[in-house]
């Protein structure tokens, strides 16, 4: 990481304990900067797409952290066309705390979040967002909500993010198993949801908003799938940020008309793209440590004509069919059949049928720290994954905590990988 | 036999079908066997689990095992989907609300009713309503008992604790141990009155709803009924527990170190069989903590009053000189401390430990006797302390080096409200109230960062003594940072700074500063004001205590000996005669 952004970041992070409004408003106007940047002089080695969803989601961070007061902070799995129809911005735990590790200030608000009570196996990336919130740098939203899918970090934190600000909460219970029953239970859960939503705003939900919102739903899946389709076959120079990014447009940013102008982009992006040559192609599962250079060096670049991620979990777990004229159902159902719900055995077998559409030569199982369900199920998906003929690395690390893990251990299992896909030789 | 795993699995369902049921909550040696199939920081309990199958299959070959799951925490679910189909003869995974809506019962009463068919296929019986009622009315009538008891006793709360542990606790506490873990006593309510004449339906129902409004574990959305946990006479003190890879219980127990005016102490495990060190300190130190809220039990009193008449007694009959002498023997060094009547030391010595604690404590006793000349007498009591106190055969009594510290710092600085001490193995925080009773306290991790040998190893790396580590991490210039925490990794850190040719008081001043941030975040956790005082071999370190001054934006109170004061603690102890 560049030597300025840790100086700052350390600078600010530390400032968030003393004084956090003023650390609030530094980094809401860096974020200005950078979302500024990226709409109004994208650069031209960046795909279009990426430029665009950055800018987006720069700017919403800039936006929460001056006045979050109108806000939600949500969970990553939670369907949002009901908050984006009634125009009320929705933040996520990952989105938050990327922004702030790729800023070098996580560190004091992780420390901060611990000395509260988190505990020092805690997902990071949750424990970030509660070090912000504990902190006082990030100021009460209107609401929190979150979902039961996909891990128990959910239930905790958004509980105890009520707690530190005393606001409304609400949870959508997602049961486990994906049947019929269990949509209409979800979706009688999300009508409580709008209400509350109406009660604490005091807006008044537009069903015609709400049916467009899950049309731009409906759109934005398709460009997916037909991106998804296309990719196999192109290279695009960067892949670690816009993955993570596209991660969080597939579920929260679903039903926005930016989600839907980052989907058009991107898919213009992979029909004008260059082809993808002799690299060999990965498909990537959970988060992207998208703070750490050297990770990110080996597996993307313009100047990388050796390995490229094509596609990572998170952003198709919920390629579900969606009907604008049934959104209440729609949204269940796509929370449901999200293919993190239910036993480890559908999301291996999600990340299997990709592997095979993308022709993928490996997969990376990245077991971030704190996260037991893709720690849980990542021996079990590597079994399977090789059994069907795709070598595969677990990569333990952090997306969320710079100091958790030795850069070089984790380099040179990746590199070790890679020289492994190019046949250098086999790794134990 | 059916295994179950949750305090809400519907235990009362399965007997009534006349199953026998198990819950397994043993120890192992070593997780090796699940390491293999699951990753390594998935919650040590759920691991144990997943050994506990396959165990069950290699000692009943030609049955396997039997169970009933729910998806109720991260852990279980991934066990279950780690084991294959051919591991079981029966399994049936019953998917557990959040919520106690009306909606959430009906849900939940579909899985019973799903169940009571698997368990009526298996068994060839029919559901026996009544035996369900009659059970269900046991089990809701030990948790009622449990309320309204008001004998003194301590309770165990948070992650649910192993068979051996929970023995463990009961040994070292002097009241007896509730379990109210998760997997300890089962808070049901009572089934309602005439429930017997209704419909099967009607029972499973009302059934699911006690299994689901019972005293809430924190994967229910609404946890706030857990406070009534600690509404009841008689509780003295708590013991909370957590388990390595378990997220669910260290936000409670954080709030409840604010709410509660109990003695509290929490504990970690990882379901391997624990060496005493830390674990026995902390316990030892709530029963310590306990003791002087006056809270000590009738058998502890007559003990302590029998000894210290024998200790009078013998040292009449001697003529002896009142010596007492407090030994703390620590995973590097042994410490003594000799005083006399008045409390002043009249000899000292500080030596490695090695290999054995008790020969340690044998040359230290000898030093002291030589230091003391002919004169000197015979001891009159020795008070043993530190990691290595019950090995002390010599001691006429053990105390840990928490309330030991205290007291010799509270001795020599009674101003002193934080007491920060960095030992070898270990580092503490210790709060003191005004007459210098221990208000909290926290320690360290088993993991060695922020320790004295962290820093030991560290030097070993660089080539240089401790007094030149010292030494040399004030004359720093460029301001480099250790990111790790673990000492491993920060070892190749150093390692890759020695390579760049970074300045070693450069790379001395980033490892202090690693120490004194995970010391002072240790302050903060337990909520420590000045004055601060700093004790242990580390305080001798000059970089350390510079850079844990500027975290904490005050000065250390450093005494003369900072490595005797757990010994002197002790030493004045045997002069009151503990």
């Amino acid at each position: 990481m560049n030597h300025i952004i840790e100086k700052f970041g350390g600078a600010v992070g530390n400032l968030a304990l003393r004084k956090p409004e003023l650390a609030a408003s530094i980094l809401s106007r860096t974020y200005r900067v950078i979302s500024w940047q990226a709409g109004n002089h994208p650069s031209e080695k960046r795909a279009a797409s990426r430029e665009y969803l950055q800018g987006v989601t720069a700017g919403l961070m800039a936006d929460l952290l001056a006045d979050p007061s109108e806000s939600a902070v949500v969970n990553i799995f939670m369907p949002c066309e009901i908050f984006h129809a009634m125009g009320i911005p929705a933040m996520v735990p990952e989105g938050l705390s990327a922004y702030l590790v790729c800023t070098a200030c996580e560190q004091p608000l992780l420390a901060c979040a611990q000395e509260c009570g988190a505990s020092d196996t805690y997902c990071s990336y949750h424990r970030a967002l509660l070090g912000a919130a504990e902190s006082g740098m990030l100021k009460k939203p209107m609401i929190v909500a979150s979902t039961t899918l996909a891990c128990d970090a959910n239930q905790l934190t958004f509980a105890r993010l009520a707690q530190i600000w005393k606001v409304p909460r609400v949870q959508i219970d997602v049961p486990y198993d994906t049947g019929k029953d269990a949509v209409l239970y979800v979706e009688q859960q999300l009508r409580d949801m709008e209400k509350t939503l109406e009660e604490v705003s005091g807006r008044k939900m537009d069903p015609a908003r709400l049916k467009e919102a899950v049309w731009r739903s409906c759109e934005a899946q398709e460009d997916f799938r037909e991106y998804m389709r296309l990719r196999p076959a192109v290279h695009l120079p960067e892949t670690f940020t816009p993955e993570l990014l596209c991660d969080i447009n597939q579920h929260v940013y679903l039903g926005s008309t930016e989600s839907l102008g980052f989907t058009r982009r991107l898919l213009s992006d992979v029909k004008n793209a260059p082809g993808i040559g002799s690299r060999k192609k990965i498909v990537w599962m959970h988060t992207l440590p998208n703070w750490q250079d050297s990770l990110m060096n080996i597996f993307q670049g313009a100047d990388n004509d050796r390995v490229e991620i094509v596609a990572s979990d998170l952003a198709f777990s919920g390629l579900t069919p969606m009907d604008p004229d049934r959104p209440y159902e729609s949204m269940a159902r796509r929370l449901v059949e999200d293919s993190f719900n239910g036993p480890g055995s559908r999301r291996i077998a999600a990340a299997l049928a990709v592997a095979q559409q993308m022709e993928a030569d490996g997969i990376v199982i990245f077991a971030q720290w704190g996260c037991r369900q893709t720690q849980g199920l990542a021996v079990e998906a590597k079994r399977v994954f090789e059994e069907n003929g795709f070598p595969t690395l677990i990569l333990d690390g952090d997306g969320a905590d710079r100091t958790n893990g030795g850069a070089g251990q984790i380099v040179t299992r990746a590199d070790a990988f890679v020289e492994q896909l190019e046949g250098a030789g086999d790794i134990a | 036999m059916i295994t179950y795993f949750c305090k809400y699995t519907p235990v009362e369902l399965i007997e009534a079908f006349g199953e026998q049921i198990r819950m397994p909550n043993r120890e192992v040696s070593d997780s090796l066997e699940a390491d293999a199939l699951i990753h390594s920081s998935v919650c040590t309990h759920a691991k144990c689990l997943l050994m506990d199958v396959n165990e069950w299959n290699r000692e009943h070959p030609g049955s396997r095992c039997a169970a009933v799951f729910t998806n109720c925490c991260d852990g279980v679910r991934r066990v279950n989907g780690c084991l294959p189909d051919s591991a079981f003869s029966f399994r049936k995974v019953l998917d557990l609300p959040h919520t106690t809506s009306p909606a959430a019962i009906r849900r939940f009463t579909g899985q019973l009713q799903s169940l009571a068919q698997a368990l009526s296929s298996r068994t060839g019986r029919e559901l026996c309503a009544e035996k369900l009622i009659g059970l269900w009315k046991m089990t809701a009538d030990a948790w009622e008992n449990q309320r309204k008891n008001s004998q003194k006793r301590i309770v165990v709360l948070g992650a649910r604790v192993s068979d051996e542990l929970l023995e463990k606790i009961r040994r070292e506490m002097p009241f007896p141990a509730v379990d109210l873990t998760c997997g300890g006593l089962r808070p049901l309510p009572s089934p309602p009155d005439g429930l017997a004449k209704k419909a099967d339906e009607e029972i499973l129902t009302a059934y699911a709803k006690a299994l689901l409004t019972q005293m809430p574990c924190p994967r229910m959305e609404d946890t706030g009924e857990r406070r009534e946990l600690l509404e009841s006479d008689g509780i003295q003190g708590i013991v909370y527990h957590t388990v390595k890879f378990c997220d669910y219980f260290s936000f409670e127990y954080a709030d409840l170190q604010k709410e509660t005016a109990l003695p509290v102490v929490k504990i970690e495990s990882d379901y391997t069989s624990q060496a005493s060190g830390q674990l026995s300190t902390r316990l030892a130190a709530l029963a310590e903590s306990m003791q002087s809220h006056g809270g000590s039990s009738r058998k502890d009193e007559e003990d302590m009053r029998g000894k210290k008449e024998q200790i009078l007694t013998e040292t009449e009959q001697k003529g002896g000189a009142n010596i007492y002498v407090g030994l703390d023997s620590g995973s590097t060094t042994t410490n003594a401390v000799a005083i006399d009547r008045d409390g002043r030391v009249l000899a000292s010595v500080i030596l490695r430990t090695g290999a054995k604690a008790a020969d340690a404590a044998d040359r230290a006793l000898k030093e002291l006797k030589e230091q003391l000349g002919p004169s000197g007498g015979s001891f009159s009591c020795i008070v043993a302390t530190g990691y290595g106190r019950e090995f002390i055969h010599a001691a006429d009594k053990s105390l840990t080096e928490i309330t030991c510290h205290a007291k010799g710092a509270h001795s020599g600085s009674p101003a002193a409200r934080t007491i920060i001490d960095i030992g070898g193995q270990d580092s503490k925080v210790i709060t003191l109230d005004e007459s210098g009773e221990v208000s909290g306290f926290v320690m360290n991790d088993k993991c060695a960062a922020g320790t004295g040998r962290f820093l030991e190893m560290m030097a070993g790396t660089l080539e240089l003594s401790m007094d030149e580590m010292s030494y040399l991490g004030l004359k720093w210039k460029k301001d480099l940072t250790i990111t790790s925490t673990c000492t491993v990794f920060a070892e190749s850190e150093v390692v890759s700074l020695i390579a760049s040719n970074a300045q070693t008081s450069d790379i001395i001043h980033a490892l202090n500063k690693s120490v004194a941030s995970r010391t002072a975040s240790m302050v903060r956790r337990v909520r420590g004001t000045a004055p601060y005082m700093m004790t242990g071999g580390v305080a001798r370190n000059a970089g350390v205590v510079q850079e844990i001054e500027k975290l904490l934006g005050a000065k250390l109170i450093i005494p003369e000996d900072p490595d005797l004061t757990g010994a002197l603690g002790a030493a004045l102890y045997a002069r009151e005669g503990m």
